[in-house]
């Protein structure tokens, strides 16, 4: 008899064969709540982006203001220079 | 498709998880039996029929309903028991073949299904996990290769080659372990 034509008839009877049964569901429905991504309330967020926006708010005016009194520091090493009489 | 497949589908993308345990329920007969060709082992064959479920339930977005329900959680089952298998040779889990002089000798029609399963299965277990795969789904789900192919998400032309091959593999390690002798199919 050939090989393969036996390992054919074995898969046919295998196919019979009882399988076990089991009742999963309860366990597939605690991993799935277990695994479940938490759902990040949209409130908290908002709450958080304006605050943000508020702080950068007030941040950005006063870098403004600062930054008219600003002056180039080369300005610092030129200066005295251009006091100094050549000759 | 069932319709009450789809109504439960819908309910649980509303977040009925309850509607899914049906689901699972209904179609836990079928994948069980599916997972059981990847592990005979009662425990392990639990986990992977919940691995099944869990991959399942958030995959369902993804469902279309263009093909019957059963043969969706079929491809992501087959993908599951795959991963198992490569997962398990990863590990260096070698499961010995059986050991072959247990078979009590029978007539080719009188051999008991379970035992018949446990040779197959062992003789399969020798295979690389793809090889197995393919004799796999072959002999037991009676897939031909285009429905291998589109399981596993393989080209048709590769899993004829694989077939070919892993049948040739299997033919070898059946008679270097005189299966049929030990059978008693040769007198």
């Amino acid at each position: 008899m050939d090989t393969l034509k036996a390992i054919e008839q074995l898969a046919q009877k295998a196919c019979n064969e009882t399988v076990p049964c089991f009742d999963v569901s309860n366990e597939v429905l605690a991993r799935i709540k277990c695994g479940k991504p938490e759902i990040i309330s949209f409130i908290p967020l908002e709450l958080f982006a304006g605050i943000s926006v508020a702080a950068a708010s007030v941040v950005a005016f006063l870098s403004v203001n600062a930054w008219h009194y600003i002056t180039n520091p080369l300005v610092e090493l030129l200066a005295p220079l251009t006091e100094i009489p050549l000759w | 498709m069932k319709n009450n497949d789809w109504d439960h589908i819908q309910a649980c993308l509303n977040g009925d998880e309850q509607a899914y345990g049906l689901l699972v329920r209904r179609y836990e007969p079928q994948i069980t039996r599916l997972m059981w060709r990847f592990t005979r082992d009662r425990s392990a064959c639990e986990r992977l029929v919940q691995d099944v479920f869990v991959e399942a339930y958030f995959s369902l977005k993804s469902y279309q309903g263009r093909a019957p329900f059963i043969k969706w959680l079929g491809k992501i089952a087959t993908r599951v028991g795959y991963r198992f298998w490569k997962e398990r040779r990863q590990d260096k889990v070698n499961v010995p073949l059986m050991n072959l002089d247990t078979i009590e000798k029978a007539e080719q029609n009188s051999i008991e299904p379970f035992e018949a399963a446990e040779v197959l299965q062992s003789l399969l277990g020798c295979l690389l996990p793809a090889d197995r795969l393919v004799l796999t789904l072959m002999y037991f789900e009676q897939c031909d290769t285009s429905e291998i192919a589109q399981r596993m998400g393989w080209s048709r032309a590769a899993v004829k080659m694989r077939a070919y091959r892993a049948r040739k593999k299997i033919k070898d390690i059946a008679e270097r372990e005189h299966l049929l002798e030990k059978l008693g199919w040769i007198r």
